[in-house]
């Protein structure tokens, strides 16, 4: 492995603050994106990590030690929600599978939304995990995370996925009830950690599957999406956070026209799939924004090492180039299976075409 | 315009506008009249679906009107289904198994996949999602499928893929089966690399790529 001490003239917490300022830095910082990479180098299992937030971050502490030359954090949390807060089921991910657990539908009819309780934000679903997750980060001088998946993506943990694509078309009516009801308890859980923790002190990490074009119109993203995001957003800058991490998962090129109309804090990082060009990405967004992104998730598995290089070198030749900022990340969460050797391969290209000077 | 080809350019207008209801009474026009059923997939349901296909190729449809559009060409199908039996539409040597490879449970991809294989004359078994390896092969097995699809959106489960193949080779049954392998973070260098003997991008590709390999 490279010694980055050798080059780097910032530490990681220097380069990440001179980033969010705007300032010069040493060199490109390194997110991995990792949940189930850090609970794999930690030798133990999703189902383990996600029901113990204390291992989890024990976990996530364990991956900052063993590789000081990436700018991470312990992190907690999985998009696929919605369900279990609502009086559904989650399913865990054990017997040493690297799958993050999954919600089990439960909404079968859109009559049936209209019944749905209000959960309490203090004891719904996975809530209470987060909590004790934040109160040991804020310990360690951590930001607090902030419920970061968007209204859609847990409105189709409660009514399933398909459902909820086909009744964007037959159903709207009942579509917006529910995106109401999901946001009203996303901004309940909200306040409650702004409440504990202060809003200066909460980062957001906003996970973006659903409203992927892939999936549904930039239209559709408009008129089912956008308000209720906007509402979220509301709330965060009136509170005060500052780090926002919008993560657009898949192909979101159509929809960021609409992002310009969210009030996101200024430097806001927006984290792209590889469906998306970094360099155009970095055009819509402006200089205000950071941009990050996004080696192939499927090549750092799979790919050889000279393939991860090659990937690499692609992301950082385009992302230096973004005079905003730019953080070397994966296109989605760092795969738990990539080959150490992969990872070698990142840290190297890194230490030789990352450096600003 | 003779009345039975006014009834499949009907079918293929209620799949592309969605239409359960309309779809279900033109495949029961269908019957009542005798038109030959293979004729009003192909011809109709089909047809519709390549439209389908189409618009969701040039950004008009995304992917909840393909799922409607599937729902549409469902109700006409499930109609024309017992008339199938034993016809050579549905004849012995097209069954298909699809399932999502165990550790994912996103299946949209998948179901399209199975859409679009029943609607050239498929006999589907869907397994469904987070389905083990062995279950496949056992499946594959009873009902003498000659492909087998595997699908994934997580770079997690890919794996699995690999795994299955490597199985069938120690097992020494690989050549029984033709394999392809779909899903987002699946890209046809992997397919190659894991020696599936078919990818496809989208469902409509796979329905092409399954009647390929039908041939080989």
């Amino acid at each position: 492995m490279n010694d980055f001490s050798k080059k780097d003239t910032q530490t990681g917490k220097e380069r990440m603050a001179a980033l969010m300022e705007g300032k010069p830095l040493d060199r490109v910082p390194f997110n991995p994106c990792s949940i189930g990479f850090s609970a794999r180098i930690y030798g133990i299992d999703r189902g383990r990590f996600y029901r113990n937030p204390e291992t989890a971050f024990d976990a996530g502490i364990h991956l900052m030690k063993t590789c000081p030359w990436m700018n991470t954090k312990p992190s907690y949390g999985w998009a696929d929600r919605g369900s279990w807060e609502f009086g559904g089921k989650v399913v865990w991910p054990d017997n040493n599978r690297f799958i993050a657990p999954c919600s089990v539908p439960f909404i079968k009819d859109p009559g049936e939304i209209s019944s749905l309780p209000d959960p309490d934000p203090e004891t719904a679903g996975m809530n209470p995990l987060v909590d004790s997750f934040n109160t040991l980060s804020r310990g360690h001088g951590f930001p607090a995370s902030l419920p970061g998946g968007t209204p859609t993506t847990l409105s189709a943990g409660i009514v399933g996925r398909e459902n909820f694509l086909r009744w964007l078309v037959r159903y709207p009516e009942a579509i917006h009830a529910l995106q109401e009801k999901v946001t009203r308890f996303i901004l309940n859980t909200a306040e409650l950690t702004i409440k504990k923790h202060g809003g200066e002190n909460c980062s957001v990490f906003c996970g973006v599957p659903m409203e992927s074009n892939q999936l549904i119109s930039p239209g559709r993203f408009e008129e089912f999406a956008k308000p209720y995001i906007k509402q979220i957003f509301s709330l965060y800058r009136s509170a005060g956070v500052k780090s926002v991490v919008v993560h657009l998962c898949g192909d979101h090129a159509a929809n960021l026209p609409h992002w310009h109309e969210i009030d996101l804090p200024r430097r806001t990082v927006f984290s792209i799939g590889n469906e998306m060009d970094l360099e155009k990405t970095g055009a819509d967004i402006g200089s205000s924004h950071i941009l990050a992104g996004n080696i192939s998730s499927t090549l750092l598995q799979q790919g050889s090492v000279e393939e991860v290089v090659k990937e690499v070198s692609r992301c950082l030749d385009a992302g230096m180039k973004h005079p905003g900022g730019f953080i070397l990340m994966p296109a989605c969460e760092f795969p738990p299976d990539t080959p150490m050797e992969n990872l070698d391969a990142i840290a190297r290209t890194l230490y030789e075409k990352g450096y600003y000077s | 315009m003779t009345k039975d080809k006014e009834i499949l350019d009907g079918l293929a207008d209620a799949v592309l506008a969605m239409d359960e209801k309309r779809a279900k009474s033109l495949a029961e026009e269908v019957i009542k009249r005798g038109v030959d059923i293979r004729e009003a997939v192909l011809e109709g349901l089909s047809k519709g679906m390549e439209e389908v296909g189409r618009n969701y190729n040039n950004g008009t449809y995304f992917v909840s009107e393909m799922l409607l559009c599937s729902d549409a060409m469902n109700a006409a199908f499930d109609v024309f289904k017992p008339h199938l039996k034993g016809t050579e539409f549905l004849s012995k040597g097209r069954d298909i198994i699809i399932g999502v490879v165990q550790g994912d449970i996103h299946d949209i991809g998948k179901n399209l996949v199975k859409v679009m294989l029943e609607s050239v004359g498929f006999t589907v078994h869907d397994l469904g999602t987070d389905v083990p390896l062995e279950r496949f092969i056992e499946d594959a097995q009873r009902v003498n499928a000659r492909i087998i699809c595997l699908s994934t959106l997580m770079t997690t489960s890919m794996c699995q893929m690999e795994r299955f193949i490597q199985t069938l080779e120690e097992r020494g049954i690989r050549d029984r089966y033709k394999i392809l392998v779909g899903g987002s973070p699946v890209t046809q260098s992997f397919a190659d690399a894991i020696n599936a003997d078919g990818y496809a991008d989208d469902a409509f590709l796979a329905a092409k790529k399954a009647r390929e390999l039908m041939e080989t």
